[in-house]
């Protein structure tokens, strides 16, 4: 399962994403550009943690990285990955 | 040693079983700690002096978000009751700077800490602190995971939507009074049209006094829980309010009365951080709807008691006003800000009512009745087109 390709897709499926190139669509900051709204967010954040078989806490919910596309994959990257 | 915030009230606590209880409240941000005397002293002292009393500094940390089982619940949002404080802890300088620092009792500078009394940007904005519909909302979904949405019905209906609660503030205050006011005020056999009825309790409260009731809300779900449990003389109907032609099917000068409650709000302060509707096409269809010498009444959250601090003893509570003419934390327009775009709209108001606690009801938490008996917690307004 591809991290990366999943939560691209999952957030064009509610507006596109705004960047010619992959690097512009890992920066963009999906909720500052309305791709998903406030009560999408809890869609989102549950279907993510089923998907992908991780729980966010609130600390990873609130964090800067959460809000932008790459930012919330490496979240995820990092809670699939066992702690070493 | 940062200073403690001009905004920060002291509230004694202290009783003969649990002596030297203060409570440290910034009333803006409504966070709190509670601590001893020798917490005060330190305090007061500049928090630079090294006396005998730093070292018998004892902290609770006491702040609850009381608003996510019940939005109605205690807005002061800390624990009340001190037995329920437990031992708490002794802290050195350094730890109680830490905890003063966390529950935004103390601030270095003065800009940054104002400059987040904002709206969030999102409902995982951590920076601003939100108004009170954000703080719900980011609390429900951050913390308990569950949708804000089916907070606002919980919190007012009986799990079957069939009554209102008893026991809580909207039994004790909007039913009991409304009871009251639809009988006074709603005398004879009308036409009602309920906006934004939900799941048509009050349409079907109003049938069952002899009206002819419409029951109208966007929400295809709680229409079909109305239409489930209507009543004869109520029916219900499925169309986005607010838009504009949403309700230009239905007959115009046709309702004696249009009657919306707790949804006018919304065209002021919306919940989200989206722009309001429009409140002069909501206003425009209710005008068509309404017959020549029909009224428009609405039941809002109180502009200056609505989620005020219970302050003060128990059975004689005050309050403390922080906000009016910009909200910061409020979800209710101010009653200028009403009455002047209700007037820019054509209405003006000719009856209006302050709601209060009904003495000969109850509420599981006594503090929220006793101030609910002084305070209106929401006003019935009665609107008519010029």
């Amino acid at each position: 399962m591809n991290v990366q390709t999943e939560v691209i897709a999952y957030l064009e499926q509610q507006r596109p994403i705004p960047g010619a190139t992959l690097g512009e669509k890992l920066a963009c900051r999906y909720l500052d550009q309305g791709i998903i709204d406030s009560m999408g967010i809890v869609t989102m954040i549950a279907d993510f943690e089923e998907r992908f078989g991780i729980r966010f806490d609130a600390d990873h919910m609130q964090s800067d990285a959460f809000a932008s596309v790459g930012g919330l994959i490496g979240i995820i990257e990092g809670l699939r990955t066992p702690a070493s | 040693m940062s200073l403690l915030l001009k905004d920060v009230v002291v509230l004694p606590e202290s009783s003969p079983a649990f002596p030297d209880r203060w409570v440290l409240m910034n009333v803006m941000t409504r966070t709190c700690l509670g601590v001893n005397s020798a917490v005060l002293r330190f305090i007061g002292s500049g928090g630079t002096e090294p006396t005998g009393d730093a070292e018998s500094m004892r902290v609770w940390e006491i702040h609850w978000f009381s608003n996510g089982e019940e939005l109605l619940e205690d807005p002061t949002r800390y624990r009340r009751s001190p037995a329920e404080w437990g031992e708490g802890r002794v802290v050195d300088a350094a730890a109680l700077h830490s905890l003063l620092r966390k529950w935004i009792l103390v601030a270095d500078d003065a800009a940054p800490y104002r400059a987040r009394f904002a709206r969030k940007t999102s409902l995982l904005d951590a920076q601003h602190f939100g108004n009170f519909h954000d703080q719900v909302g980011s609390y429900l979904m951050l913390q308990k995971r569950t949708s804000p949405s089916a907070a606002w019905l919980r919190q007012k209906f009986t799990p079957d939507l069939m009554a209102i609660r008893g026991d809580n503030l909207y039994g004790a205050v909007q039913d009991a009074a409304l009871t009251d006011y639809f009988a006074r005020r709603l005398t004879g056999s009308l036409r009602i049209v309920d906006l934004g009825c939900g799941t048509g309790f009050f349409a079907n409260r109003l049938a069952r006094m002899g009206h002819r009731v419409l029951g109208i809300d966007p929400n295809a779900e709680y229409i079909e829980i109305a239409r489930r449990q209507a009543v004869p003389g109520a029916e219900f109907l499925v169309r986005p309010i607010g838009q504009a032609g949403a309700l230009e099917a239905l007959q115009g000068e046709g309702a004696d009365v249009v009657f919306m409650s707790d949804a006018l709000l919304f065209y002021f302060v919306p919940v989200s951080t989206k722009e309001p509707p429009d409140l002069g096409v909501l206003l425009a269809e209710i005008r068509r709807l309404l017959k020549p010498g029909g009224r428009f009444i609405s039941v809002e959250p109180h502009p200056v008691f609505y989620l005020a601090p219970w302050m003060g003893d128990l059975e004689w509570p005050f309050t403390v006003v922080t906000e009016y003419r910009h909200r910061r934390f409020s979800s209710v327009p101010s009653f200028g800000q009403l009455f002047t775009a209700l007037a820019e709209h054509g209405f003006l108001l000719s009856w209006m009512e302050e709601l209060y606690a009904d003495p000969g009801r109850t509420t599981a938490d006594p503090r929220a009745h006793a101030f609910a008996r002084e305070f209106p917690l929401w006003c019935s307004l009665e609107l008519t087109p010029r």
